[in-house]
């Protein structure tokens, strides 16, 4: 079967085969064995090995090598055409600020209705006794603050959701 | 062995730095006494020590904070010095008088030094006094006016510092004037949560200096000596990532030269104890930063050059044991180079990260020190520092020790939390860092260091992403729960079977 690889808008072609895999119109020779009660897999792509951590989230999975986090999503080609084919949603203007880690919101640095700039200060928080000041990727006007100072969050809590402008 | 130290030590610490006294302790016969937290109750440093006192809950300030509850903690074991570790309280002199009125030893410094040291005001003046470079700057300041005044005199670029800080919260870099009265705000808001005190100082902001610093042990009979440098110049935010010793551009000469002036800051407070004298190095020129009156967490390196063991020296100096040893005149031994690996994103902007550490294969192999404060099952939360554990490792030269680390960083395998472990191996590998050309703005100097994936590393996820998913569509259905991942396309060999097969009658499909 023919897989879509995608990660971080790279996307690579993988085709499974009886043998392994083949990708770009090489052959490769691939096996992946997993360490029972463990994350651990040992790949082999012909002789050479690559010891991995793997895990399956949501209909992702995600694959740790040398420390190092990839979220790839993996997709048969039946699927994928299906999914291009549909028409594509959640375009609106509405656009909106996720915490992107556990803290204490410090300070609320707009009020909502207030039009700011990109790269304006938003929210600070409060993570590992460092403060991090959240700034607004494009300009926008502030439609909602859902948090409050002093309030804690967890990673992906709705902080401001903007409207319009240039989003 | 031979020489009465202590028989118990109260840790007033947790993580990598609490393991590592109490391994010490061990080393020296001396029993350890581990306290911890609500959610630290089976960490390694609880596990390994001798015995264990719950302090509170999980907010630091009412367990690793509270001084009262420490004492009780130390006297209802019965012990008769307490090692504070870094952070915390060990730079309170507070609590340093606190056990000493308890009749407890402080395995630190005097309070007099630690006072003198931790006001960076006072500390200026005092340095000035006795002949240690500073860079120039101002008094702690208390109002924009004032500060718009001091900024006129020093010029920019320039940087806001807390005076009771340290550890990088409450520092602003202002490069114009414009900036001075937000980033003041932030640093003095920054400053009085972290310390409780929000007054700031100005000082002139040198653009790529090296950040080097000298290792001093003293002990209470007035004999003091130099380790030799580390540089940390690889930091982010100022916070160290990565440190080495030697530095690659200290000499002998200079050697000698810094190891001296930290002697003489040290003896102007009338240290006592292992502490570290900072500097910032530019252009031939160094400049008194701070002096970190305590243990710090890149220490290791300086063991693994001088070979001796900085935290039994702590313990024999608090004993009142005088240094029964000089320099070596062969100081530095090869190179040593440590790595921290933090619970932090490096391709987030070092965003902290918390979770349950699956799975845990540490280095090993020759020159190789992995101080971890970790264990497979451990909750990493947010509650304390994102700092895991420290990979150190010695080698021939530094070309040597480069080469190690990338290979022992490559050995590494933590699950469950995402660690600066990628960053640290992208390093090894740069080629400012490999000629040794480092500043404190090499992080941001190198924004290639957080680039994605190499191709070949991206095909080998790849490769395993497509040969997971298709054994998991290829798995059968398994009576009494799913078996996951341990097929591949429906052949199984007899190993596979054994070891995959918790329910049994289902029968391999043709």
């Amino acid at each position: 079967m023919r897989y879509f690889v995608e990660r971080a808008g790279q996307r690579l072609e993988v085709e499974a085969t009886e043998s392994g895999v083949r990708i770009a119109e090489t052959e490769l020779n691939a096996h992946i064995e997993s360490v029972p009660g463990s994350q651990r897999r040992h790949l082999r792509i012909g002789e050479r090995g690559v010891a991995l951590a793997a895990q399956r989230a949501g209909d992702d999975w995600i694959v740790r090598i040398g420390g190092r986090l990839l979220r790839l999503t993996v997709e048969d080609e039946r699927t994928h055409l299906i999914r291009e084919l549909a028409p594509a949603h959640g375009q609106g203007a509405v656009d909106e600020v996720r915490a992107p880690m556990a803290g204490l919101i410090l300070r609320v640095e707009v009020a909502e209705g207030q039009h700011v700039e990109a790269g304006a200060g938003l929210v600070v928080v409060e993570a590992m006794k460092m403060e991090n000041e959240l700034r607004a990727e494009a300009g926008g006007i502030v439609e909602r603050i859902a948090v409050e100072e002093g309030q804690a969050v967890n990673p992906g809590d709705l902080l401001i959701t903007f409207a319009g402008d240039d989003r | 062995m031979n020489e009465p130290l202590f028989s118990r030590i109260l840790v007033a610490n947790r993580g990598e730095i609490a393991v590592r006294v109490i391994r010490a302790c061990r080393e020296l016969g001396i029993e350890s006494v581990a306290v911890y937290s609500e959610p630290d109750r089976l960490a390694p440093h609880v596990m390994q020590a001798d015995l264990s006192v719950p302090i509170g809950p999980a907010r630091a300030a009412e367990s690793y904070l509270d001084a009262e509850r420490l004492i009780e903690a130390a006297r209802r074991t019965g012990a008769e010095a307490v090692h504070p570790g870094y952070g915390f309280l060990a730079e309170s002199a507070g609590f340093s008088r606190a056990l000493e009125e308890a009749g407890l030893v402080f395995i630190g410094p005097p309070p007099d030094a630690i006072e003198a040291m931790g006001d960076k005001t006072r500390a200026r003046d005092l340095m000035t006094a006795a002949g240690v470079p500073v860079i120039p700057g101002s008094v702690a300041i208390a109002g924009v006016e004032e500060a718009e005044r001091a900024a006129d005199q020093i010029g920019f670029p320039l940087i806001l510092k807390a005076a009771a800080g340290g550890g990088g919260k409450g520092m602003r870099v202002v490069q114009q004037p414009g900036e001075l009265a937000s980033a003041l705000d932030r640093a003095r808001s920054e400053a009085e949560q972290a310390f409780g005190d929000g007054r700031v100082y100005l000082e002139r902001f040198l653009e790529r200096p090296r950040h080097i610093e000298i290792q001093i042990l003293a002990d209470t009979h007035g004999v003091g000596v130099h380790l030799g440098e580390r540089e940390c110049s690889i930091q982010r935010r100022h916070q160290k990532l990565i440190e080495e010793a030697p530095s690659p551009i200290v000499d002998a000469e200079l050697r000698q030269h810094m190891g001296r002036v930290a002697l003489e800051a040290a003896s102007a407070v009338g240290y006592e104890g292992a502490g570290t004298v900072e500097f910032l190095f530019a252009d031939g020129d160094f400049f008194f930063l701070e002096m970190n009156t305590r243990i710090q967490v890149e220490h290791p390196v300086t063991e693994m050059v001088t070979g001796v063991d900085l935290v039994h020296e702590q313990i024999r100096v608090a004993a009142g044991i005088p240094l029964s040893w000089r320099p070596e005149a062969s100081w530095p031994w090869g190179h040593s180079i440590e790595c921290r690996i933090s619970g932090e994103d490096p391709f987030s902007g070092f965003l902290p990260s918390s979770g349950r550490i699956s799975e845990l294969e540490s280095p090993g192999g020759p020159g190789v020190r992995w101080d971890s404060g970790i264990s497979a099952g451990f909750e990493v939360g947010l509650h304390y520092d994102p700092l895991l554990a420290k990979l150190v490792v010695h080698g021939a030269d530094r070309e040597q020790a480069i080469r190690r680390m990338s290979r022992a960083l490559g050995e590494l395998h933590i699950g469950g939390v995402t660690t600066t472990q990628p960053f640290h191996r992208a390093v090894m590998q740069e080629r400012d860092f490999l000629a040794g050309e480092l500043s404190i703005r090499y992080v941001e100097d190198h924004p290639a260091l957080l680039d994605g994936p190499d191709a070949d590393t991206l095909q080998a996820a790849a490769i395993a992403a497509v040969l997971l998913e298709e054994e998991r569509r290829d798995t059968p259905a398994v009576p009494g729960g799913r078996v996951d991942g341990r097929f591949r396309r429906g052949r199984l060999s007899g190993w596979q079977r054994a070891i995959g097969s918790g329910a049994s009658g289902w029968t391999e499909p043709s």
